[in-house]
């Protein structure tokens, strides 16, 4: 910075100049020279531009607020994006509304889409909330996201079918829309119904039959949106032009990823390893007593382990845990909510289970006192935890199945969790057998060859999609694996078969048990975050390429 | 009791309804009747002012906490927008804030070095050594300025009266040149004067809207906006070869072939003529040369022009039927016309369809070109390029008399003969005539057609000087000397948009560090070359405002009713003309449109039919590039090279990424090209690698690409209209390969 305070510059007219325009560049002086316009006025003076625009009365009983689009005005201009973000002073890149298109290149049509929350009368984000962040206020209709009730876990993001809330990493929440309820309760329009130029966005009066009759006239709200009759969205998209129905969102074609979710992938194949543990130990239990004896206290161990790990890395999921306590308000219509309470009970039980196992088998407790309630009480912990983890399970495949997404179907979704259950109940028995017996029945290796094969079946399958001559999302969601994910795809059977020769080689050395199992964990980890990333995201319509 | 409330009062509430996240959404009563607004950005005072991208000239109103600028509205009772903005206007304040800002002038001690901070005084030093020793070597011609659409009006006159009255400079041009020549040329040579006769009002008056060459949904949204507020359920018909978004919306679409424009507007002359759909009243009244030019254009059969055109004799003759029956008729153009090899030709085609069948002078009529650039016609008017200040005639001597009185100069500084143009000043740096030059806001290294040669000619310069708001534009790549800049914001001045309203803009924010106004640059710049007593008569652009009104006095654009910057922001924006007679009627009517009583500005009061024969174009499509390149507006949210509209993180979400392509299905799957696949397009001057988005908007054999992306123009060629000296962007040949 030397060079600019040149010494020799001191005092010549040049150097007075320089200095005196650069302190005129600092003075503000706009304000106090021109007129301050309507500096009492308090009514906005935009009003008589948009009085038309919403409804001169407030709803009635069983009446909402809704967003009506008149697309024959929409020219994609995109300033109801932009106001929505100037006007409720939102991050940097967040706005509440998005312009997409729909196209046909049959008949060359297209059309600009305008969207936001459809503030739907049976809103899949309100019902999947296991916390009740999530309110229809009776009176307007408007479903209004509690921001400080939310604990940022993204189930609202996957239920709902229009990918409308939307996470802020540095708020640790989701928001959304809430249609401007304090500017539509004194009069005032939303930011994006003031601003569009061309007025195509108005609020109307609609009735919940009417939202219904809606959905079973029109499968969806637009072509390119998903069939209304699983949220009844209040939105109506009106136009004088037939908008042919083999019209699609214009990029519908794109091969991007969807989120990753990391944490809940160890979250979902810890658990799920966890619990396929516990049914392989049970089982041996049962059928071979006296041979799984050695191997209770391992297998418990590894069961109980996976579980902590697996719940704990949940919780990193969240971007907001302090109000996880709240989880048992979403029960009465939450999966997620189910699936954390359950999980919740099934931890406790586990470890009781476990404890015994050891106070069993060790000699804590006195040989007389055990007999007598040892062998019923695991019998009953042990059912517990059986009965108590495959319904948690269940709980966890129904949160995506729940979410309506093909990829995410009961068949795929089951077929998978239950496969990494098997596969890890499997896998574990014969490991342990390997390692701490001399001779391992050829049984177990027939039911770890059948907990392979369920397992790359319930994979690979879903590829032959790409072949199909339709375009469909499981089409799409093949594709995405062999294209965008490639490498991950790669990764995860390398990381398969690397398990399967350790297993092999583990009859030379027991160390290659411990590889075995790192290598199908990591494998089993790439599985499910291709069950996350291929999944085709329900939306509306979007644009080209971003 | 106390302690068993505090006690209650730590256990959370079952459901939290408000708290600190809920609160940074909660909205306060703006006052200034702007209705509710994020609280945390109420603002204690408001102002208004106009925008400073495109030429629309919305108002906007700056809301200001604590004496910075923290948020816009639109401005509820400006008559050009009402209240309304597009995606650019709402985040006009953005790109003020970006982190590489221009904060201290830059120089370059050698061609081979970086560039380093140095203080005003030793980059005033450099700029005027460094200037004066090539003019002492080469001439006083070799050293050049280009100018720029997008500066206030009053540093535009100040740029150019400096370099050519002051530095004795001889050849400036403008950014105008690529957007704006051809309309001038024709109105010129048309009317007399270069004279946009409408007012927005006309979009909402015509029963049949013609677009030509105009996506006015995406360009000029809220042009659009009036367009929807006219009530008149008019024919909206669009003459584009691409299915834009406005042809979407329109009535009528006339998708003729790339640059059959003219042969296209002869042919639709020549049905009304022969039809006797023409008002002879009219034309005999106020306009000559009409039987030439209805002798000219009868070669021009419905035949010859559908084979051309593509477009259907049937289609032909529905345009001109509907012409005719129209009883307001608006003409409306933009770049699709101006930029084009026989633009200036074709724009008069337009002005003669109005002329002939008398659509001019009345409301909802007109042969009205759109301007681009938020003060291109500003620059027109007053940067002292092509035309002397005032729009006045370097070659008059009467005209340089009048100048110098005014300005207080002699009269023999004004020179006679006007500069070269352009893309002649990027030819005299190649033949090695202009070895200096002096580029202010403007991005030629992006948005010059045949990039390459551009940049070539950048490194053959002794010395080049940018002034420019950021240090990372692409032209001070070259650059020997950067001049920081401030920006739209950050200074007073005013601008003129497309319908001839003078605007203000107003200083609401800070320059960062040493930035300075182009004004004030100019005052130093003029101090430091020795020229500084010529111009102590503009002491601020308020005053070089009322210098400027002075000099128009007599003239078509007489501005000399206008006193002050006060009753500019009180009266709302006012159109040429505007005596001292005028400001009585403003109150009534602050929406004018000329010549409403046929009188035009040749001395003999009328319009001149003008015509000539058809072109060919300087580069065709063969085997080896058989594509007709297109290129044009990507989306509203991105303005021309992007320097400014891409520091918004919110506009960057508007539009893609990385540059892009429209190609149609079924060249696409000839070339077994996938959506969202990555291609080279290449021209005989370059090879581009862009995505490939399939889209039925373009026609097989024609592809279309944005010019918002750097790289675009390297594949555009440098052929230009003879009589504007606009560059051809709107064809040129390409292939495309995977």
């Amino acid at each position: 910075m030397l060079e600019l305070l040149d010494p020799k510059s001191v005092d010549t007219p040049e150097s007075n100049l320089i200095d005196s325009l650069l302190t005129e560049q600092k003075e503000l002086s706009a304000v106090e020279r021109f007129s301050q316009q309507h500096e009492n006025i308090t009514k906005p003076t935009q009003a008589p531009s948009y009085k038309d625009l919403i409804p001169i009365k407030k709803p009635s009983t069983g009446e909402q607020y809704s967003f009506s689009v008149d697309l024959d005005s929409c020219t994609g201009c995109k300033a109801c994006v932009v106001a929505c973000h100037s006007l409720n002073g939102l991050d940097k890149t967040e706005s509440w509304r998005d312009v997409g298109e729909i196209i046909s290149l049959d008949t060359a049509d297209k059309q600009t889409v305008t969207s936001t929350c459809h503030h739907c009368a049976d809103p899949g984000c309100l019902t999947g909330c296991p916390v009740g962040a999530y309110e229809k206020i009776p009176d307007t209709g408007i479903v209004r996201h509690l921001d400080d009730q939310c604990i940022g876990c993204q189930y609202c993001s996957l239920k709902c079918p229009y990918d409308v809330p939307k996470y802020n990493k540095d708020l640790g929440i989701v928001r959304k829309c809430d249609m401007c309820h304090d500017r539509l309760a004194e009069g005032e329009a939303p930011a994006c119904v003031q601003a569009c130029p061309t007025g195509a966005i108005s609020i109307k009066l609609i009735t919940t039959e009417e939202i219904r009759e809606n959905a079973k006239k029109q499968s969806s709200i637009i072509a390119g949106a998903f069939r209304s009759d699983y949220t009844y969205p209040s939105t109506v998209y009106t136009s004088s032009r037939v908008l042919s129905s083999t019209m699609t969102a214009a990029d519908e074609h794109s091969l991007q990823p969807s989120h990753k979710h990391t944490p809940l992938s160890w979250m979902l194949i810890l658990t799920q390893l966890s619990v396929g543990i516990s049914v392989a130990d049970f089982m041996a239990r049962w059928i071979a007593p006296e041979w799984s004896l050695d191997l209770q206290i391992p297998l418990t161990v590894i069961s109980v382990i996976l579980g902590l790990v697996g719940l704990s890395s949940s919780v990193f999921h969240l971007g907001s845990p302090l109000g996880a306590w709240r989880v048992f308000l979403g029960l009465k219509t939450s999966w997620l909510s189910r699936e954390i309470i359950l999980f919740g009970m099934w931890m406790p039980v586990l470890l009781i289970y476990a404890a015994i196992t050891i106070a069993s088998q060790s000699n804590i407790i006195s040989p007389d006192w055990l007999p007598q309630r040892g062998s019923s009480w695991i019998l009953m912990s042990g059912s517990a935890v059986l009965t108590l983890g495959i319904i948690s399970v269940f709980c966890s495949i129904m949160v995506y199945v729940d979410t309506k997404r093909a990829f995410w179907s009961l068949g795929k979704t089951s077929y998978k969790f239950v496969g990494t259950l098997l596969l890890g109940g499997t896998t574990t028995l014969l490991l342990s057998s390997l390692v701490f017996h001399e001779q391992t029945p050829g049984s177990l290796w027939v039911i770890f060859v059948i907990g392979l094969l369920w397992k790359t079946l319930s994979e690979t399958v879903s590829l032959l999609y790409a072949k199909q001559a339709t375009w469909s999302m499981s089409k799409k969601s093949a594709l995405i694996q062999l294209h965008s994910l490639r490498s991950t795809l790669l990764a995860r059977w390398s990381m398969m078969a690397l398990s399967v020769i350790a297993i092999l080689l583990t009859i030379y050395s027991p160390l290659f048990a411990v590889i075995a199992i790192l290598a199908m964990l990591i494998g089993e980890f790439l599985e499910r975050q291709i069950f996350f990333q291929a999944v085709v995201t329900l939306k509306m319509p979007g644009n080209l390429e971003r | 009791m106390k302690l068993k409330n505090k006690w209650l009062n730590k256990i959370p509430p079952i459901i939290q309804h408000t708290g600190p996240k809920t609160m940074q959404l909660v909205r306060a009563q703006g006052k200034f009747g702007l209705g509710q607004v994020p609280h945390h950005s109420a603002p204690d005072q408001t102002t208004s002012m106009v925008c400073g991208f495109c030429s629309t000239g919305c108002s906007l109103n700056i809301h200001i906490k604590d004496n910075q600028a923290v948020n816009i509205t639109p401005d509820s009772e400006y008559p050009v927008n009402i209240g309304m903005a597009c995606p650019k206007g709402w985040e006009a304040l953005e790109p003020l804030k970006a982190d590489d800002r221009a904060t201290t002038p830059l120089l370059r001690k050698s061609k081979d070095s970086e560039l380093e901070e140095v203080s005003w005084e030793t980059a005033m030093q450099h700029f005027q050594e460094k200037f004066k020793a090539v003019q002492a070597t080469h001439g006083d011609e070799s050293v050049a300025f280009i100018s720029t659409g997008q500066i206030v009006t009053e540093e535009m006159a100040f740029l150019g009266a400096l370099a050519k009255f002051g530095m004795g400079m001889k050849h400036g041009d403008g950014n105008t040149r690529q957007c704006m020549a051809t309309a001038v040329v024709a109105y010129k040579q048309s009317f007399g004067f270069d004279a946009p006769p409408y007012t927005y009002q006309d979009f909402e008056q015509s029963d049949v809207i013609i677009l030509i060459g105009s996506n006015l949904c995406i360009a000029h949204p809220i042009m659009w906006q009036r367009v929807e507020r006219n009530k008149l359920n008019p024919e909206i018909i669009v003459v584009d070869p691409r299915t834009t978004e406005t042809a979407v919306a329109a009535t009528q679409h006339y998708p003729i072939m790339p640059k059959s424009d003219l042969i296209f507007f002869y042919g639709i002359a020549r049905i009304l003529i022969k039809n006797g759909w023409i008002d002879q009243q009219f034309i005999n009244s106020h306009t000559t040369e009409y039987e030439n030019f209805a002798k000219h254009i009868e070669q021009f059969t419905p035949e010859m022009v559908a084979q051309q055109s593509g477009i259907s004799i049937e289609m032909l003759e529905k345009l001109a039927l509907t012409i005719h029956k129209g009883e307001n008729v608006s003409f409306w153009w933009t770049m699709g016309v101006n930029q084009g090899h026989e633009a200036t030709r074709t724009a008069q085609a337009i002005i003669n369809l109005a002329l002939m069948t008398g659509n001019i002078g009345r409301a909802g009529t007109g042969a009205n070109s759109i301007t681009g650039q938020c003060n291109a016609m500003g620059s027109r008017l007053f940067s002292n390029t092509t035309g002397l200040l005032g729009g006045h005639n370097f070659a008059d001597p009467a005209h340089r008399e009048k100048v110098a009185r005014i300005l207080e100069i002699d009269a023999a500084c004004i020179a006679s003969e006007s500069s070269l143009a352009y893309d002649q000043i990027i030819q005299g740096i190649h033949d090695g005539k202009i070895k200096g030059l002096w580029v202010i806001a403007t991005n030629g290294a992006h948005s010059w057609i045949h990039q390459d040669r551009y940049k070539e000619a950048m490194q053959k310069l002794d010395f080049l000087v940018v002034q420019d708001m950021y240090s990372t534009v692409e032209s001070a790549e070259h650059a020997d000397l950067l001049l920081p800049a401030a920006g739209w914001g950050e200074k007073d001045g005013v601008f003129i948009n497309s319908e001839r309203r003078i605007g203000l803009v107003k200083k609401v924010a800070l320059a960062p560090g040493l930035a300075l106004s182009d004004f004030n640059i100019f005052k130093l710049v003029a101090q430091y070359w020795g020229c500084g007593d010529m111009f102590k008569k503009w002491s601020s652009p308020e005053k070089v405002f009322q210098l400027l009104t002075e000099i128009t006095k007599g003239q078509p654009c007489d501005i000399s009713g206008i006193k002050d910057y006060k009753m500019l922001d009180e009266v709302k924006g006012i159109q040429w003309p505007c005596t001292e007679e005028d400001i009585g009627n403003l109150a009534i009517q602050n929406e004018r449109r000329l010549f409403a009583d046929g009188e035009f500005y040749h001395p003999d009061g009328k319009a001149k039919f003008i015509f000539s024969d058809l072109t060919p174009l300087a580069e065709l499509t063969n085997t080896d590039y058989p594509f007709i390149l297109l290129t044009g507006r990507g989306s509203s949210a991105q303005w021309h090279t992007q320097t400014r509209t891409k520091k918004s993180a919110i506009l960057r979400k508007l539009y893609p990424k990385f540059i892009y392509i429209e190609i149609h299905p079924l060249d696409a799957e000839k070339l077994n090209i996938k959506s969202n696949q990555v291609i080279n397009v290449s021209s005989r001057r370059a090879t581009v690698a862009a995505t490939a988005y399939i889209s039925t908007s373009v026609q097989t054999g024609q592809i279309f690409m944005p010019m918002h992306y750097a790289k675009a123009n390297r594949l555009t060629h440098g052929s230009f209209d003879p009589y504007s000296r606009q560059p051809n962007y709107k064809y040129c040949a390409v292939n495309v390969t995977l």
